[in-house]
């Protein structure tokens, strides 16, 4: 916690705890004082008091003895009067003594005076009482010494026990005070001592403490103004890199704005085109689906040329089944003739003309015959022809769907090529749209390049003056290092 | 005559047909003396044995039949194929092949009955009706070309045919059976 303070902090606290020793030896010197000042005002207002009463006593019983021998002497009543004030004087001054005694032997004494005293103003009284009878001198002097003297002698006596045993207990007042005083002075002396301690080891602990982290402190601040100071010697230097190379990169761009120039017109090139090839891919989209409708007509004409093929193969089939019978009865009627003409033969002369109707008859089967060969020949050639065209057409039918579907792709690939186009298009202007703002960028880029080449001139100027500073510094604080730790200097 | 859409081919055809009209009224139109000569003129019939063309002698024949059942007769002769109902005589059927010391047909279609003893001789093909003259039959003169009941040959302009003689067939036919048959030989 301590360790984080601030110097000022540290500083500070030790100060405060150094005006609060201040503060509490000072609270404890006017205590000691006031205590002391206390003792000496009770010793000077009590006990020295009641001793200058007591001396009052004194005083007051001279003067009333002399007041008494005035009368005496003169006989005047003035001296009574007098007398009476005195008397009156004693009293005040002895209430002022019973309410000024704290201890039972004060107020024994003063109850042994008061007896006196009245004893005493007894025997004044019968004396002076005596003076006024006009009774002789001598009687009257020696009642005085018969009465008054003694009773004044004890008066005196407790007088002066009185004046000792205040004087006594002023002494040992006097004592107790001085020595509460020299107690007080004591304690002060020891606060002084430990608030001194205090104090000598706060300083060395606050300068040893200062002085380390102060001098941590400026061998960090000397390491960083070097390090400062390197580093403006490579900001420096990257500085002067950085301009060279917004120089260079201010001609690159000059080059990127001249080449965004030329592909902003060859997107306008492109989407020109584009536009002319939608026209073309739509122009080929209807062509495309003409021809399909046209292949779709063949398709149904050649759907039509093979079912007539396919019925003229039914009916060749139909012929070659009754050539059949044709041959079966031409082969027949060959027989017939042959067995007619054997049967002639063996009928003799009578049979030679029936033999001619054979013989004719067998050459016309034979005929027959032959004919119905190159019928089946015919036949097999018509029936091989329509295979033929069957197996074509077919083959025609199949290269038509296969026309078609290549068509249904050639419309799609129209299509297909027109929404590419339209594509192509919007990228072509938005490649347009993107260049010029790309140029817009690119001249703002150009403008912040130039002003970047102007702060790095300015950076390299004040990279100089940062490593002037840095040098001033690491000079400052090797000054400073030789304040705090001299030895490390 | 108008006919729709005839073509060459067909028109060659119709014409061919007219031919044959007119040969078969012309036939008619003449008198019997001036019909060929029997005499001079010797009728064949050409058949196929084996794939081999062969020729017979209308004479020795008493009927041309085709595709007639014949029913198969177990035996000791290879060549005895079976038995055949014709004109309501059942007759012996024979393999002409075999009997010319040829493989054995595979489907004999034909039957030839031959004249004087009735035997059914089966052959596989029946080619056609041919008309030559007395000296166009000639005697097989060649030895490698000599076959058994084959002695002659039918010479033409444009075809050699070797004419079988079914008599010589009949002839061993009933030399075998004579032989074979136990009474007889007693």
């Amino acid at each position: 916690m301590i360790r984080r303070w601030t110097f000022g902090q540290k500083v500070g606290a030790g100060f405060a705890v150094t005006v609060a020793l201040s503060v509490a030896i000072g609270v404890v010197a006017i205590y000691a004082l006031r205590s002391v000042v206390g003792d000496k005002d009770r010793v000077i207002g009590v006990n020295a008091q009641v001793l200058i009463d007591a001396q009052k006593l004194y005083a007051t019983a001279e003067k009333k003895g002399g007041a008494g021998r005035g009368f005496l002497l003169t006989r005047e009543e003035r001296f009574v009067t007098e007398l009476r004030e005195v008397r009156a004087e004693f009293t005040s001054v002895m209430e002022q003594l019973a309410r000024n005694s704290s201890s039972e032997d004060e107020r024994r004494l003063l109850a042994a005076i008061e007896r006196s005293e009245a004893e005493h103003q007894q025997a004044f009284d019968r004396v002076i009482a005596l003076r006024r009878t006009e009774a002789p001198l001598d009687e009257v002097s020696q009642a005085f010494e018969s009465q008054i003297s003694p009773s004044r002698a004890r008066l005196d006596d407790d007088l002066r026990a009185f004046v000792s045993s205040e004087q006594q207990l002023l002494d040992r007042a006097i004592r107790a005070s001085t020595a509460k005083a020299s107690r007080s002075m004591t304690l002060v002396g020891a606060i002084a001592v430990i608030i001194l301690v205090f104090a000598s080891l706060a300083a060395f602990a606050l300068t040893r403490t200062l002085a380390r982290q102060i001098g941590t402190a400026v061998g960090q601040v000397q390491s960083s103004s070097a390090e400062l100071q390197a580093s403006a010697t490579q900001q420096a230097t990257g500085s002067k890199e950085q301009a060279t190379a917004m120089s260079e990169i201010s001609t690159t761009i000059s080059e990127l704005l001249a080449t965004s120039r030329q592909i902003t017109e060859s997107a306008q090139r492109v989407a020109k085109i584009a536009e002319q090839t939608a026209i073309a891919a739509r122009a080929g989209d209807e062509t495309v689906e003409i021809t399909h409708q046209s292949i779709a007509g063949i398709r149904r004409q050649v759907d039509l040329i093979v079912n007539h093929m396919l019925e003229l193969g039914k009916k060749s089939q139909q012929i070659g089944a009754v050539l059949e019978i044709v041959s079966e009865l031409a082969e027949q009627t060959n027989i017939l003739a042959i067995n007619a003409t054997i049967e002639a033969a063996g009928a003799g002369e009578s049979g030679k003309r029936f033999a001619v109707v054979a013989e004719e008859i067998r050459k016309l089967a034979d005929r027959v015959a032959g004919s119905t060969k190159e019928i089946r020949g015919l036949i097999e050639d018509v029936r091989s022809a329509v295979n033929t065209t069957v197996m074509a057409t077919e083959t025609g039918s199949k290269a038509v769907d296969a026309g078609s579907k290549q068509f249904g792709h050639v419309a799609v690939s129209f299509k297909q090529i027109g929404e590419l186009v339209v594509s192509t298009t919007e990228a072509a202007r938005e490649i347009e749209l993107s260049t010029k703002q790309q140029m817009t960028a690119v001249e703002q880029v150009n403008v912040a390049i130039r002003n970047v080449a102007q702060a790095s001139k300015e950076t390299e100027a004040s990279s100089g003056q940062t490593q002037q500073t840095a040098s001033q510094l690491a000079f400052l604080s090797k000054d400073l290092l030789r304040l705090v730790q001299p030895q490390a200097a | 005559m108008w006919r729709p859409g005839v073509s060459g081919h067909e028109a060659g055809v119709v014409e061919r047909a007219d031919e044959l009209r007119q040969a078969f009224d012309h036939s008619f139109a003449l008198a019997p003396a001036s019909q060929t000569d029997t005499a001079i003129v010797q009728t064949l019939l050409t058949v196929r044995v084996g794939s081999q063309p062969y020729a017979v002698r209308l004479a020795e024949l008493s009927g041309l039949y085709v595709d007639k059942p014949v029913t198969w007769l177990p035996g000791p002769v290879p060549e005895l194929l079976g038995v055949a109902g014709l004109r309501g005589t059942i007759l012996p059927v024979y393999d002409l092949g075999m009997l010319l010391g040829r493989p054995r047909a595979a489907t004999p279609r034909w039957l030839l009955m031959t004249a004087g003893t009735p035997v059914g001789l089966a052959v596989e093909d029946f080619d056609g009706y041919l008309s030559v003259r007395l000296e166009a039959i000639v005697p097989e003169v060649r030895a490698e070309a000599r076959q058994r009941h084959v002695r002659e040959v039918v010479r033409t302009a444009d075809l050699v045919l070797p004419l079988v003689s079914l008599a010589s067939v009949l002839e061993s036919i009933t030399n075998r059976a004579a032989a074979d048959d136990p009474d007889r030989e007693q």
